[in-house]
């Protein structure tokens, strides 16, 4: 059924109330100064009429219970419900963020037990679970990079090696620290080799940061080789945690040399995307960096568990308070629900399927690089811009045919890049329906490229104008 | 493992496809050395039930207590319909809009939060959240060290003081040189000391303040005279707009905040939903996601994310921020906030929240307590118990009295404490003096 | 394929380059803009702004995609086009009269190093 859904302000009759108003209870105050606010142009509804507008709008969106969401880098793993549930819990939704740590006993057990839970899995030594997001992870981790050297009297160490593939965040992040970017490019074979990193090496480097595997689906193999260089080097190592979802149970990171990760709770512990966010970004460091992380961090002792800001070398807070709490708590529920040997098994099953697509998809679609995939597989669209058809218009097509489409051109150093994440979740069915919609459409982009052009036709909107939308900004209404 | 699809048979066939004899061969391209031998040490998968009785347990003692805490986190009434539309999958498990023609429900709803807020804010534009107040803030100052090319930035004391420490913590990377403002005896921002600052790259100004007061925003704009230094007007609780004025009023170049108030839990302080608020002159140097009206091929009104060439995933070190998401689901809750109550039903729950406060606040006068600051505030105020009265008494009666602050303690009064509730807090002080 | 007029010189950055009596005009090339795609955006620099050769003086912005636009080579800028500011639209258009900032150079000589127009095809060819 296709329907139509005007804005708020275009409804008539704006002036309802539609909120449960409490009785004023006590005499009338009113502001004294010339501060006091008149009118405010903002309509408000009835309870019903907003159930309506707001159930309309949700179904012109398209979610991971919808059908497989497979961007490539954002591991949309399936949310399960009882985390949700267990998030409205009374005891957390109602603690207030000052109140006495012997008050917040049930609120801290899942922040410690969190901690513990993330350092065993990468093998670390300390965590933070403040950061809001995985891009403020990457700000803490650079600004304790920048911390520990100075701690040392090291002051001229202002560059950060970061991979040409890597995420935008990664130098965005770097350079709200304050250091300058040096891009380290990858071989032909997709990977950093120790000899690259080697040439780039100097006293001027104060750390690298590295996504692995990387954004193109690839082990960097010679992790091991390039963190020792980045060490004598006096450098330190940064993982970008982006791509953990391929690497549970099979290595810790910090047996490797990353000196600190964030890893994004909403990628691989299954806390919902919600269109954009809240997500939550926590950091594990080895025991070199503990001194510097932001406070406060709980701590457990004899007479339970405690906030403790007495860190006299700490970067400081990053949050309003403590960090995206219900997003920690719903990752924690995830991780006690798969437990080590589930969490092993989540790894395995994500790669086999992005495995299982790339056999199925190679004849059909450009592969880059050869090397194995790990947990996404990346195309390019060179077959199909032969016959006209981009990134762009296989992505539209994919939408056509009822399934989200993959990341689209990124990482920004593959033309046209098609990156293709199935996660753990997808049975075989969903699966196979994946792969024979991109095999049909790359028969399509042969045979009748115009089909492709000139879709969507059956979504709720039709190829949206995104040049119209920056040439002339529209970016708000007027009531 | 509930939430993985195949059968072993499935597995052994898509091995077949792939070629590999086992699982582990998959993991070939990772050398063996960095393998694990052993597995996780954490505890065995647990069923669902199991699940749900431990955290049932181990939360059935937090937030009890009769609350009267503040300082940046509130606690409002959140009307059923929130929560139970924010739950919808296709709202709570899609990603970000990049896919606009099927996210239009996501686009229309932050395109509606956009144009929400700015009126609401008296601004030009509102971005689509930031992940919170304090990081909203730290942006917003940011963005002033870069418009105006100058890295000294004027902020008030009465700011909250963790939005503060976050400035403090982002300065690191930035390098900037704070000038602190002390509030005077009334509780107001000094803002005499700026006129012989030259070079400010921005004022920072929150109203109400840490401790409630409302500021004389007007006073900010005329000191700055015709210099560049940018106006950031700060606030924590957002309802206040209800009653006072806003930002926009002020005429201030940038809003940053809160809107925990309009639909979210307190959640331990998390998640918040930072507000960024701003004048069209710095539409391509403000951080974080824009929606923007469009056609479809059809010319169909359409919403997509615009301007996204400010972004780190095209900008990269140049980007204007590193942010990469927005609080898109609290977006959500505080969209149909609003649009339950309305201008009208805003105004309404403000006055409620501003009475229940001063009956609380003159109650307390009377009883002998007194008041840091004298001026005006909303919901917040800083007060000083009678030496006599002993304080564990609240405990007794599972009263959070406040937020101690030195010798004085922050009360926050909202719309969810009633008379009877003020009337015993009252009781309590009496009988313990 | 991207034309290239015999008239212009060009810059390794894709830069046209115009003599016009003792002041230089330019813009961007076909091939750049087509490149680009849409453009949505044009960044200009101040009139006065003295520059090195290979620095940025403003940048192009597509919907989805940012590009510098180098000087190509050093002098002062004494104009640029305002009309770009709400017709960003007419560098895809029109690429060759469209030009961005006109430059009085710091030396006669550099504008006979660039490219001519043969060898500039053979760059995007290459």
């Amino acid at each position: 059924m296709n329907y139509n859904e005007p804005l708020l302000w275009e409804k008539v009759n704006g002036i309802t109330v539609g909120y449960s108003m409490p009785e004023l209870s006590v005499v009338e105050s009113f502001p004294q100064s010339k501060h006091q606010r008149g009118s405010i142009s903002i309509p408000g509804f009835s309870e019903p009429v907003i159930a309506r507008h707001f159930t309309k709008l949700s179904t012109w969106n398209y979610g991971v219970d919808t059908d497989i969401y497979p961007l490539g880098s954002c591991t949309m793993k399936y949310n399960p419900k009882i985390n949700e549930k267990i998030a409205t819990l009374n005891g957390f939704i109602n603690s207030h963020p000052l109140q006495d740590d012997s008050y917040s006993q049930g609120v801290l057990e899942v922040l410690y037990q969190t901690g513990e839970a993330l350092k065993e899995i990468t093998g670390m030594d300390g965590v933070t679970l403040q950061p809001a997001a995985g891009a403020q992870g990457e700000l803490v981790s650079l600004l304790m990079f920048k911390k520990y050297h100075r701690s040392r009297g090291d002051f001229k160490r202002d560059t950060i090696l970061i991979p040409d593939s890597a995420h935008g965040t990664n130098p965005a992040s770097a350079s709200l620290c304050g250091f300058k970017v040096k891009v380290v490019k990858s071989n032909e074979e997709g990977i950093l080799t120790s000899e690259i990193v080697k040439s780039c090496m100097d006293e001027s480097i104060a750390g690298i940061m590295i996504t692995n595997p990387g954004t193109l689906g690839i082990f960097e193999s010679n992790i091991k080789e390039i963190c020792d260089i980045i060490h004598d080097g006096g450098g330190l190592v940064y993982g970008d945690g982006a791509n953990l979802n391929a690497l549970l149970g099979v290595i810790k990171v910090g047996h490797v040399g990353i000196d600190a990760m964030h890893m994004n709770l909403h990628k691989t512990f299954s806390t919902p995307h919600g269109g954009g966010g809240p997500g939550a970004g926590p950091v594990c460091v080895k025991s070199h960096l503990i001194p510097f992380l932001p406070v406060p961090r709980v701590i457990k002792t004899s007479s339970g568990y405690k906030m403790d800001s007495n860190t006299p070398l700490t970067i400081g807070r990053v949050h309003s308070f403590n960090g995206n709490f219900s997003v920690i708590l719903k990752a924690y529920a995830y991780i006690l629900t798969m437990g080590g040997e589930g969490l092993k098994h989540v790894s395995e099953i994500a790669v086999l399927n992005a495995n299982y697509i790339r056999q199925n998809l190679k004849d059909f679609y450009h592969l880059p690089y050869k090397k194995d995939s790990l947990h996404e597989v990346l195309f390019t669209d060179k077959i199909q811009k032969e016959y006209g058809i981009s990134t762009l218009d296989i992505a539209k097509g994919m939408i056509e045919r009822g399934i989200h489409p993959p990341t689209i051109y990124f990482p920004l150093v593959v033309s046209g890049a098609l990156l293709i994440e199935p996660t753990e979740n997808e049975s075989l069915d969903s699966l196979n329906n994946l792969i024979n919609i991109l095999r049909e459409i790359a028969e399509l982009a042969k045979d009748s490229p115009e089909l492709l052009l000139n879709a969507p036709n059956n979504s709720k909107r039709c190829r949206v104008d995104e040049t119209r939308a920056a040439r002339e900004p529209i970016l708000r209404g007027y009531i | 493992m509930r939430y993985l699809s195949h059968s072993s048979n499935e597995i052994e066939y898509m091995l077949g496809i792939i070629g590999k004899k086992s699982i582990d061969e998959l993991f070939d391209s990772i050398p063996k050395s960095l393998q694990l031998e052993k597995g996780l040490n954490l505890p065995k998968p647990i069923s669902e039930w199991e699940l749900e009785s431990y955290f049932n347990k181990i939360s059935k003692d937090d937030g009890l207590q009769k609350s009267y805490l503040g300082g940046g986190i509130y606690n409002h009434f959140i009307p059923s319909i929130i929560p139970y539309l924010t739950s919808r999958s296709e709202f709570l498990t899609s990603y970000t809009p990049y896919q606009p023609e099927i996210s239009q429900g996501t686009l229309q709803t932050q395109f509606e939060f956009q144009t929400y807020i700015s009126t609401y804010l008296g601004m030009d534009y509102s971005n689509s959240s930031m992940y919170d107040g304090a990081t909203s803030f730290v942006e917003g100052v940011l963005l002033s060290v870069r418009v105006n090319k100058s890295k000294k930035v004027a902020v008030s004391m009465g700011i909250n003081p963790h939005y503060l420490d976050v400035l403090k913590t982002y300065s690191q990377g930035a390098d900037l040189e704070i000038i602190y403002l002390e509030l005077n005896k009334d509780g107001k921002t000094d803002l005499d000391s700026i006129e012989n600052i030259s070079e400010l790259a921005s004022i920072s100004i929150q109203s109400p303040n840490y401790f409630g007061v409302i500021e004389d925003q007007e006073k900010v704009k005329p000191i700055i005279g015709s210099n560049c230094t940018l106006f950031i007007s700060v606030f924590t609780e957002i309802l206040s707009f209800g009653l006072f004025q806003p930002p926009g009023f002020y005429n201030a170049d940038l809003a940053c905040g809160e809107a925990q108030s309009f639909g979210l839990s307190q959640n331990y302080g998390g998640p918040c939903l930072g507000i960024f608020g701003f004048k069209k002159d710095f539409l391509r140097a403000v951080p974080g996601r824009l929606v923007g009206q469009t056609i479809d091929k059809n010319g169909n009104r359409s919403f997509s994310l615009t301007l996204a060439t400010r972004e780190q995933h095209i900008r990269r070190e140049k980007a204007t921020s590193n942010i990469c998401s927005n609080q898109g689901l609290c977006v959500v809750s505080a969209t149909i906030y609003m649009s339950l109550l309305g201008g009208e039903g805003l105004k309404r729950l403000a006055s409620i929240n501003f009475s229940n406060s001063e009956y609380l606040k003159k109650g307390l006068i009377n009883l002998g307590c007194s008041l840091k600051y004298e001026s005006e505030t909303f919901n917040e105020f800083l007060v000083k118990f009678p030496k006599t009265f002993d304080m564990n008494l609240f405990k007794k009666y599972k009263i959070i009295p406040g937020y101690k602050i030195d010798e004085y303690y922050l009360i926050t009064v909202t719309e969810v404490l009633t008379k009877i509730d003020m009337d015993e807090f009252l009781l309590i002080v009496r009988e313990g003096v | 394929m991207s034309n290239f007029p015999q008239d212009l010189m060009y810059a390794k950055t894709h830069e046209w380059v115009k003599k016009d009596g003792d002041v230089y005009i330019v813009g961007i090339s076909d091939f750049a803009q087509s490149q680009l795609g849409d453009i949505v955006y044009v960044d200009l620099p101040g009139v006065g702004t003295k520059l090195e050769s290979g620095d940025s003086f403003g940048e192009l912005e597509s919907s989805k995609a940012v590009s510098e636009i180098n000087m190509p080579f050093s002098g002062e800028i004494i104009a640029v086009n305002n009309e770009l500011t709400d017709s960003p639209e007419l560098i895809n258009s029109e690429p060759y009269s469209s030009w961005i900032i006109k430059i009085k150079a710091d030396s006669e000589d550099d504008f006979n190093k660039l490219l001519n127009s043969d060898e500039a095809k053979k760059i995007i060819e290459g």
